[in-house]
């Protein structure tokens, strides 16, 4: 029988929330985290197409790190060093007490250290002092940073890697903490997803792209609207989230708290453009269907979906083909709900954050709402959207996460009894 | 006397400033590395606040002399009472006693453990920053523009 692994600690900072019970509540109350774009400095702000963003606010590095790190850290490796000391407290991980060479370190990570690498070169070309860039800059962009910067805060020293596909980067990192833990690898794995990108480059870049919705600049709380008839674009947010893995005999012996199961996981490219999803759903449905197969999980069983859904018109509609490909009949039974609704695309956190809000959903029987699903569109209408929360025991949910790049990851959580 | 108190003064401000330590706290005889625990990328952000304050260039071989606060003020009066420009000589910036560990940048450690005999024997090539900057300039121009 192959090891089972379950979540025992979880750890977040996000647009709604720092630590999950504020999260949890904020997401479930249909708060929206959504706000006006900060002023980047000169940059004429009416010039850029979108002007709403997830943004973190309130954060005060120096609440939760050290001088040095407060000041010279990239905000996404503050955000994440913060979730992962939560869900390691959250666990009750005591890393005297474990092997360390068996506590591994997974982090998905798509824009690195875009703050920073935005501010060395911009001052690079503008004081013409090649000599007085950070030398922490280097090692601050290297995509691995957090990960090193979390084994070095924790004395992790088991297998430390990076994940980055883009949008999808930590749901894979989720499932490689698995296939870790299932391979004997690791006994624990700390899997942080980290992205802190609202950043002049990147919001211009995103905004060029025609990925950003640009229609709500005056209304930031409507902009994130996934499955809605008027959504047009996503919100670029940012945040972390943090999950504490671990083999289930592990997780007995030291008589963790089990928040849920993490069952299966799979991990497909479309193999078919850069940015935009294969029309028909059918990668989608068998990025799901593989990672059920894994779980050992008819789709049938199948009580959740926490979509990707990020609110562009294409995305929403392609995911909502695929759920209804595989599930069939039961694609209109099954809850199904958006995050980015209320805290915007959080890149490379979003498969973490989104794993975070099903395992609150599987524990509390409640699946938070979707915002501002006010008119659905016929083209990604299932009756299980909602933007009320919806009570229901959940025994089975699928977590997706897509990604640029053409990639694909689904993951699928299961009620531990 | 007076300027070289105000050497004094104003460096022990510039670390404590970086460190965000009250300057009191500060005394001539800390260790950088083992009493103000810097490692080697603080210690180049501290030596960027330096040049900035002190108005002037710090080859990084000479950095491998500084061990205690008082060796970078002790160089600092030199180089700002006539010996400007010059390097500091290196028996006079190293303390005398062998033991404190030498004060290395990253760079210099690993140029050590790449090549040391090349590292030892090079001459110093303190980097000219106006001619840097000349050259880059016009680039930059038509960047911006």
């Amino acid at each position: 029988m192959e090891k089972r692994v379950v979540i025992t600690g979880l750890g977040v900072v996000s647009p709604i929330g720092t630590g999950v019970t504020e999260f949890w509540k904020a997401a479930v109350a249909g708060t929206s985290g959504i706000s006006a774009a900060p002023p980047f400095d000169t940059l004429p702000m009416e010039a850029y197409r979108s002007r709403v963003v997830g943004r973190v606010r309130d954060f005060d590095p120096a609440a939760h790190l050290d001088a040095t790190q407060a000041e010279r850290l990239d905000r996404y490796a503050q955000f994440g060093l913060v979730a992962a000391r939560q869900a390691i407290d959250d666990a009750a991980l005591k890393m005297d007490r474990e092997v360390p060479h068996k506590v591994g370190v997974i982090v998905g990570a798509g824009m690195g250290a875009m703050t920073l690498a935005e501010r060395e070169l911009t001052r690079l070309y503008l004081e013409l002092k090649p000599n007085r860039v950070a030398p922490g800059f280097i090692p601050a962009i290297t995509m691995n940073s957090l990960g090193g910067l979390i084994a070095i805060a924790h004395g992790a020293k088991g297998p430390n890697y990076t994940i980055s596909t883009a949008c999808s980067s930590s749901a894979h990192a989720i499932g490689q903490a698995l296939n870790s833990i299932r391979a004997a690898q690791t006994d624990v794995v700390i899997v942080v997803g980290a992205d802190a990108s609202i950043t002049p480059l990147v919001l211009a870049g995103f905004g060029t792209l025609r990925a950003l919705s640009q229609r709500y600049n005056d209304e930031p709380e409507r902009a994130s609207r996934p499955f809605d008839r008027g959504r047009d674009g996503f919100v670029l947010g940012e945040g972390a989230g943090a999950l504490i893995l671990e083999a289930l005999p592990h997780a007995k012996k030291r008589r963790a708290k089990i928040y849920a199961e993490v069952a299966g996981y799979a991990a497909t490219s479309e193999a078919y453009n850069m940015v935009i999803p294969q029309e028909d759903g059918v990668e989608m449905a068998a990025t799901m269907a593989m990672a059920l197969r894994d779980a050992r999980t008819a789709p049938a069983q199948v009580d959740y979906v926490n979509a990707h859904a990020t609110s562009t018109v294409r995305g929403d509609e392609v995911e909502i083909r695929g759920i209804r490909r595989l599930l069939k009949a039961r694609a209109n039974k099954v809850l199904i709900s958006a995050t980015k609704s209320s805290i915007g695309h959080t890149l490379s956190a979003a498969g973490c954050i989104g794993a975070i809000a099903t395992t609150m959903a599987i524990q509390n029987d409640l699946v938070h709402p979707t915002l501002n699903y006010e008119d659905p569109d016929p083209e990604c209408q299932l009756p299980g959207i909602a933007a009320k929360p919806q009570e229901r025991r959940i025994k089975v949910a699928l977590v997706n996460a897509f990604g640029f790049g053409s990639n694909n990851s689904s993951l699928v959580l299961k009620r531990y009894d | 006397m007076t300027a070289n108190t105000d050497v004094a003064e104003r460096l022990r401000a510039t670390v404590a400033k970086e460190l965000k330590q009250d300057v009191s706290s500060i005394t001539t005889e800390h260790t950088l590395r083992g009493d103000l625990k810097l490692n080697s990328l603080d210690a180049i952000e501290l030596m960027f606040r330096i040049e900035e304050e002190f108005d002037l260039s710090i080859p990084d071989d000479d950095m491998q002399g500084f061990v205690k606060v008082g060796d970078v003020i002790d160089y600092l009066q030199r180089r700002l009472s006539g010996e400007s420009g010059a390097p500091a000589p290196k028996a006079a910036a190293a303390p005398a006693a062998p033991a404190p560990p030498v004060f290395k940048t990253a760079a210099a450690t690993q140029r050590e453990t790449t090549a040391p005999k090349a590292a030892a024997a090079r001459p110093r090539a303190t980097p000219p920053p106006k001619a840097a900057v000349k050259k880059a300039k016009p680039k930059a121009a038509r960047r911006r523009a």
